[in-house]
Parts: structure tokens; sequence; C-alpha cells
């Protein structure tokens, strides 16, 4: 090697290797910058890496994360339809890894692990019935990890919290109000009037927990008292829970008249919510009391009456005008004026 | 129903897609510059296609070799010694073309990039440029024709 040929390898790697220096903690910054914006996505996990795929690897190598996430997304269809849970888990924590910042994705991969992988193994009739309740429980909780990876990397989204809380309020799962109430609490947060209105519902469901959900209704009934007021199922809620014999004496009492229009629509709301109460189990206080109260008000017939002819699941208004044939009996003030 | 017009328009051909494309043209710049200093040395065309090809490769997961060295890992594994070493010769001699990757990736997703980004990434294919560029000039001054 000639004297020359040295000298410009040594000057070559020296001036690589000091600029190098220099630039290094400059790209850093910037990459961290980057990454505070989520321009840049966090790391990908170690065992993810190993996970990846030639087509994937290709995908990060290339930019093209988020186009081989959408397409592995839907190739995932595959293994939905084999049933291959654990592949297709796999799946979604590399579609994840390659676009952590798509909700999509984390939506969809916790519902595939908590509802379509949990009921397949509810109704498995070749596992026997120990072993098909713990594995449901697996990919419930697997489900509910999955989604709160995804809140992680994605705080400023409610609609994970309430995927979570949906999963454990679900009658046709396995319940757990309080964590489902936990859930709610967080996507309420967000300033949502419906995600507000769901915890709400959820903590009337709660035993234990109904001075809370008075405490919780009258502060939603504050904050937006219109908007609230003209969700039936907020009525119905807010009057059974201020008819609560333990709440304190300085609670504001609740009129029949603050929240429905007439005598009659009190009726048909109350009969419904009673019936709906009875499905999903929320506080109902002394409904059957005002309930009783109103029959013999309205002199309302038997078949209408849910202690006579058994709760049906829902009367329409229209069954009930049929029904009374009488005029309405309004009450002075409308539930939905604001104070 | 506004918000999702505004949500497809964000993925429309917007500023923000341009950086993109404007992106992907510096790391071409950076990779001409890289093979121009390669060719230099080399004897052959394929030598300089060939070790231009893997400096890209290996750029693309430079900032990972990087980030082990200034933040704990995402699965708060900490580097041995031998990885240190390596992730310290990676980053101080091979571009850093995730970075510019990443830029092309969110303008794609209709993530919010400000000029200011760009600007930066625009200074810092400058810097690779001169840097590149001046080293192959050093190295080519001496051949004699």
């Amino acid at each position: 090697m000639s004297f020359k040929t040295l000298r410009n390898l040594v000057v070559v790697t020296v001036v690589i290797l000091g600029t190098g220096y220099l630039r290094m903690p400059v790209e850093q910054r910037f990459t961290e910058d980057l990454r505070e914006k989520k321009a840049i996505p966090p790391p990908i996990r170690k065992e993810v890496w190993g996970q990846m795929g030639q087509t994937s690897l290709a995908g990060v190598l290339g930019g093209l994360r988020t186009l081989i996430a959408s397409s592995m997304n839907l190739a995932s269809q595959t293994q939905f339809e084999e049933k291959d849970w654990y592949e297709l888990k796999k799946r979604y924590g590399i579609i994840t890894a390659l676009d952590p910042y798509n909700e999509f994705y984390w939506d969809h991969g916790g519902w595939h692990l908590a509802y379509n992988a949990a009921s397949w193994a509810r109704s498995n009739d070749q596992l026997s019935p120990r072993k098909r309740r713990l594995l449901e429980r697996e990919f419930l909780e697997q489900g509910d990890a999955f989604y709160r990876q995804g809140i992680a990397l994605n705080p400023d989204n409610p609609r994970l919290w309430m995927n979570i809380g949906r999963l454990w309020s679900n009658p046709h799962k396995r319940p757990d109000l309080p964590r489902a109430a936990k859930a709610f609490e967080e996507a309420a947060k967000h300033d949502n009037l419906f995600y507000q209105r769901t915890y709400l519902y959820v903590l009337a469901r709660i035993p234990g927990r109904e001075i809370e959900a008075y405490d919780y209704a009258q502060k939603l009934l504050i904050e937006n008292p219109s908007r609230h007021l003209s969700r039936t199922t907020f009525r119905c809620i807010l009057f059974c829970l201020a008819t609560n014999p333990n709440l304190p004496k300085q609670a504001l009492e609740i009129r029949l008249g603050e929240l429905f229009v007439s005598k009659q629509q009190a009726y048909q709301d109350l009969y419904n919510f009673r019936a709906l109460s009875q499905e999903k189990g929320y506080y109902t206080g002394k409904l059957d009391e005002v309930l009783e109260t109103l029959i013999k008000e309205l002199r309302i017939p038997d078949h209408l009456n849910p202690f006579k002819a058994g709760a049906k699941p829902r009367i329409f208004e229209k069954d009930f005008e049929k029904a009374l044939n009488q005029p309405l009996d309004l009450f002075l003030k409308s539930p939905f004026e604001s104070n | 129903m506004a918000r999702g017009q505004a949500e497809l328009a964000k993925h429309g051909p917007t500023w923000i897609l341009q950086y993109g494309v404007i992106a992907h043209f510096f790391k071409a710049c950076i990779l001409a510059a890289v093979a121009l200093l390669i060719s230099t040395f080399s004897t052959s065309t394929l030598f300089t296609i060939a070790a231009g090809v893997m400096v890209w490769i290996i750029g693309a997961f430079q900032s990972i070799a990087r980030d082990g060295l200034f933040v704990d890992s995402f699965a708060g594994e900490t580097p041995s010694l031998a990885d240190k070493i390596l992730s310290t010769i990676i980053s101080l001699i091979f571009p850093d073309f995730q970075l510019f990757e990443s830029i092309a990736d969110a303008s794609v997703r209709a993530q919010e990039i400000l000029g200011d980004d760009i600007l930066k990434l625009g200074g810092l294919t400058l810097i690779y440029l001169a840097i590149y560029t001046v080293l192959s000039w050093f190295v080519f001054a001496d051949k004699e024709f």
C-alpha cells in the first residue's frame, strides 16, 4: 500500500469518525424531537424483530411501514379464519410495531383476542369446561393487555379505554363492572358526553356505588343539562338514583316533572327502564313504588302493568297512546329547559 | 361529517406529502455522495454499487444502534459491552437513513410535519453531502490520468 493510499485512508477514517462523533447527538436529538411529535414510531421491541419476516423487514428498511402493516392486517384474515389465535396475536404484534400510532390496529387486534378468540374458547366443545373457562379468561386478559399497550402509545385516544370498558361490562363475556368503570372513567376524562354517560351507566350497575353514581350524575347535569336530559336512560337512571334512601339529607330531591314531559311519558320511560334494568342490573331504588303510584293515577290497563302482565322487553309510544286513550297529563316545566 | 372530510383531505396531495418526496430526494442525494466517495477507492463499478447498497441497508439500522447508546431500549434491556462497541462504530460511520424514511412514512400517514423539520433534515443532508464530497475531492485530487 503506497503512502498516499494510506494517508487517504487515515484522513477519510478520521474525518468520518470525527464528524460522526459531532453529528451523533444532533441526530439523536432530532430523532427524539420527531418521536415526541409521533412522526417517528418508538423503537421496535427485540422480540418483534425476531418475529418479523422478510416482507416486514423490507418494509422497515424501505420506509413502507404503514403499507406493510396494512397488507399484513388484511392477510391476518387467514389466521382468523383458521382460528390460529397465537399466530394472529403474533401478527398483530408486528402490525402494531410497524404502525403503532394507528388506533385501528390496536382496536382490531384487541377485538380478535378478547372477542373472537375468547368466544371460540368458550364455545369449544372439544375442551373440558374448566379448560374452556381458563382459555377464555386468558384471551380476555390478552385482549385487555393489547388494548392497554395501544393506550400507552396513544394516550390521547379514549376509544381504546372505551373498548376495555365495553369488554368488562359485556354481559355475554365475564363481566367485571368495577374494572369496566375504571376504564370508562378514563375515557370520560376526554370530555365526551357519550363517554361520560357510559361511565355513569356502569356506575349505576355496581352495587354499593349508587351514591357515587348519583354525585357523578349531578356533576353531568350541572355541566350540560339539556344534552344529558335529552337521553331517556340518563333521566331514568338519575330519577332512580335520586330515590336512594341512603343519600345524604342535603341531596336534591328530584320530582318526575323535572325529568319527564308528562306522567304518561314518565310511566312509559320508567316501564321500559325497568325492563332494561332487569337485563343490565341498573340500580332501581324506589322505581316499583313510583310505577305503582302512576298505575293508579293513570288507570293503566293490566296488559301494560308489569306487576300483573309481567315485563315486556319494551313498549313503544304508539302502544301507550292506543292503550291509554287519554289526554297527556303535562307537567308545567319542560325537563329540557336548562336552569 | 366535517371531521371525516377533513381527515380525508389530510390524506390527499398536501404539502406534507411533498415533504415525504423531499425526504426521499435528500436520502438519494446522500447515497449518491456515498457512492461517489466509494468510487474514489473502488476499482470496479460493481463494487461501488454493492458497497453503496450495503451502506444503505446499514444506514437503515443506524438509528437502532444509536438508540441503544442514548436511550433504554423499548424492552428495557441494557446493551452489553460488545453491543455498545458495535453500535458506536455503526453510529459514527454510517449515515442515519431511518430519519429520512420516518419523515416519508409520517407524511404518508398525514402526520403533522413542520417545515422546520424539513429544514433540519435539509441541513443534515447538506452536512452529509459536504463531508462525503470534500472527502471524495481530497482522495480524487491525487489521482493521475
